[in-house]
């Protein structure tokens, strides 16, 4: 079957801007990145290189005035981008599902927790057929509802569930709503869930307790997992695979054992040499030279050179092709091609 | 629960009420003009004792704290005193007046809601669209124009120069309206007379109107920045990264929270509407409380300006406290 090989969620040359005053902020300009089933993928890079962009492109959830411009999001092989609109909700919460960097804010404040994650198995008609008892329709789905509910929260990990589900989001702690959103996002048993900076807001002990969930949902429920983070040591702990986003685009992808040990792009080795190492004998860190590039004014070529100690002068012109090497890896750089 | 805790605000009141009662006495007194030199002018020649004979009836003659305190001693039974003007007790007068001022009150309210809601979603979804910025040039119209104005305005218009409505009073009293509660719209329904039903609602259009359009400005306002905020926040893309109809994130998820700033203007809007109406009242020969109080104060009718005034405190006050309750249902943030 051709579905089969073809990988899960592919997206190519993705292009989504920003209308500003200070010209077109180019948040996401030609992204290239593919997702197998089952993947447990983690996209890394620095702050402001598009990765939530990127992510909210592929549910085309931007927000005005952010635009997608170009690309196309192949989930199965079909492309999300020309979906109807009434068919992308369809996608919405039950093919691919988020979660979100800040649980305090992501929670509607006015409905309690119980009835917002009732409300994504309603809009899916998760519980059709669940409600064939002697009872009239309705009660026997609520009866239902309520049952999945409780089960959500429970696999999520939320003590007392049946009393946690009538709480308001106010009444959890960070890392119980984040526990809440993620019930929310895997209510439906979605294909993919893209996972921005899920930790970010919650202590340490509680992001490695995020983290074994998600990969016990990845484990028991085949999920494929994009785990968006700008921490490449919790994505190498966790992930098979990493990409490096720069600038917008993909730099590099491989496993996350490749990558970690033999990076081939100068940015990922610039990144690496930018984390202390416990245990290591104290080196100085080496920061990467020079800022990160406006978005509004992308120098021409590769984004990296102005920043690149191997920067030819064929880096400046033209476009840079994403290549294969021979152990599966892609790398977007002159000195591989 | 609930029950004991607006229980316990209801006791509340009460020395509100009394503070209030102490102030409008007090204010009445220190205004310049004696209600019998004034009931006097108006009836013609006077004998030199039938003035003696007034003020010893009203308690005139007694030093202030006494006149105070029959006054607050009254009250406490419930006896608000007799009026000068009227020589009927004052609860009484309210009490006849004051439907046709909550009937007024409700029509505008009315009229301010059916506006002012879609007008201030509509604006924040399409923030900065067209119909946007008319409508917020409108309500800005709204805000700044004057009641009376607009009241006249509407009445030249509709009344005069289309002859569609009527242009004072209730009812048309050859439409033989039985009163039952003195709620005329009301009362059309209870006796089943149709004639009333369309004549009461034609008298109430105008000045509902003119009494509701600040009303429905504000809303709108108040509605439409606290619509694009919510709409602003995390919580409405998840809610689409649900799969939730771009309808139901704008009515369920982002209007839900709006109200929570929305409601509170709504509830001084209430008690704006109830005690803010003395101009369209006398603009429309509205037989309602403002009239009445207008009246009471060119006649230094203290019993009945003290009455008058005590109302409109117990309405402001009773409306905060709906808006308190209200807002334990819509923010689930807040107990009362
Ligand atoms: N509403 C907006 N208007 C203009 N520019 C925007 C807007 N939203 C995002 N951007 C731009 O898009 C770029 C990418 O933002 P994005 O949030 O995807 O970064 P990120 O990689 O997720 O960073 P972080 O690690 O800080 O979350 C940013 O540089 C930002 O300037
Ligand atoms: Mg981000």
């Amino acid at each position: 079957m051709t579905t089969e090989r073809k990988p899960l969620l592919e997206i190519r040359s993705l292009t989504t801007v920003f209308p500003t005053r200070r010209g077109l902020v180019r948040a996401v300009s030609g992204l290239d990145l593919t997702l197998a089933r089952g993947e447990l993928l983690g996209l890394v890079g620095e702050s402001g290189c598009g990765k939530s962009v990127s992510m909210l492109s592929i549910l085309r959830l931007v927000s005005h005035p952010g635009r997608i411009v170009a690309g196309e999001v192949l989930l199965e092989g079909q492309d999300l981008l020309r979906l109807p609109i009434h068919a992308m909700r369809q996608v919405r919460g039950r093919q691919i599902s988020m979660i979100f960097q800040d649980p305090m804010t992501t929670l509607n404040p006015a409905f309690r927790v119980g009835d917002q994650i009732a409300e994504s198995l309603r809009i899916h008609g998760m519980l059709n057929g669940s409600g064939s008892s002697i009872w009239p329709f309705n009660r026997g789905r609520a009866e239902a509802e309520r049952k999945r509910v409780v089960e959500l929260l429970d696999e999520v990990g939320i003590a007392v569930p049946w009393e946690a589900r009538k709480r308001y989001p106010h009444e959890f702690s960070g890392g119980m709503q984040q526990r809440a959103l993620i019930a929310i996002a895997v209510s439906c048993h979605p294909k993919i869930l893209l996972a921005d900076e899920p930790t970010t807001a919650l202590d340490v002990t509680i992001q490695a307790q995020i983290m074994d969930l998600l990969r016990r949902l990845n484990q028991e429920h085949g999920t494929s997992v994009i785990l968006v983070t700008h921490n490449l040591a919790l994505a190498a702990t966790f992930c098979q695979n990493i990409a490096v986003m720069y600038a917008g685009r993909l730099v590099e992808k491989g496993s996350t054992d490749a990558v970690i040990e033999d990076p081939r792009h100068p940015y990922t080795r610039g990144l690496l040499e930018c984390i202390p190492k416990i245990g290591a004998t104290r080196q100085p860190l080496q920061p990467i030279p020079g800022n990160v590039p406006d978005l509004a004014e992308l120098p021409p070529g590769c984004a990296f050179h102005p920043r690149c100690k191997k920067a030819q002068d064929a880096c400046q012109e033209g476009e840079i092709p994403l290549v294969t090497l021979e152990d599966g890896r892609q790398v977007r750089c002159l000195l591989y091609v | 629960m609930r029950g004991v805790k607006i229980l316990e605000r209801l006791l509340y009141t009460i020395p509100i009420m009394f503070g209030v009662a102490v102030l409008v006495f007090l204010f009445m007194r220190m205004t310049p003009g004696d209600p019998v030199d004034i009931m006097m002018g108006e009836a013609g020649t006077v004998a030199p004792g039938e003035m003696e004979q007034l003020r010893k009836e009203f308690h005139l003659d007694e030093p202030l704290h006494v006149q105070l305190y029959l006054f607050l001693a009254d009250a406490v039974r419930g006896d608000l005193g007799y009026s000068y003007a009227y020589k009927k007790p004052v609860t009484e007068l309210i009490a006849e007046q004051l439907p046709a001022t909550i009937e007024l009150a409700l029509g505008a309210l009315l009229f301010g809601l059916i506006v002012a809601v879609p007008i201030g979603i509509w604006s924040a979804v399409k923030q900065y669209s067209v119909v946007d910025r008319l409508s917020m040039a409108g309500a800005f119209l709204g805000v700044s124009m004057p009641a009376f104005w607009l009241g006249i305005l509407l009445i030249l218009i509709f009344s005069v120069k289309l002859r569609w409505l009527p242009v004072t009073g209730r009812i048309d009293y050859t439409a033989g309206l039985q009163v039952v509660t003195g709620f005329y719209v009301l009362d059309s329904i209870l006796t089943g007379n149709t004639t009333a039903l369309v004549s009461s609602l034609k008298h109430l259009v105008l000045p509902s109107v003119a009494l509701g359009a600040g009303t429905a400005a504000m809303v709108a306002r108040v509605l439409r920045s606290s619509m694009v905020e919510s709409l602003r926040q995390d919580y409405v893309i998840l809610a689409r990264a649900k799969g939730v109809r771009e309808t139901w994130v704008v009515l369920k998820h982002a209007l839900r929270n709006a109200l929570i700033p929305t409601v509170t203007v709504v509830g001084i809007q209430v008690g704006v509407l109830l005690g803010g109406n003395m101009i369209v009242e006398q603009v429309f020969s509205w037989p309602g409380l403002g009239r009445l109080a207008v009246r009471a104060i060119f006649s230094r009718d203290f019993p009945l300006v003290q009455g008058v005034v005590m109302v409109y405190a117990l309405t402001f006050v009773l409306a905060n406290l709906l808006v308190d309750i209200l807002y334990t249902y819509i923010n689930p943030k807040i107990t009362l």
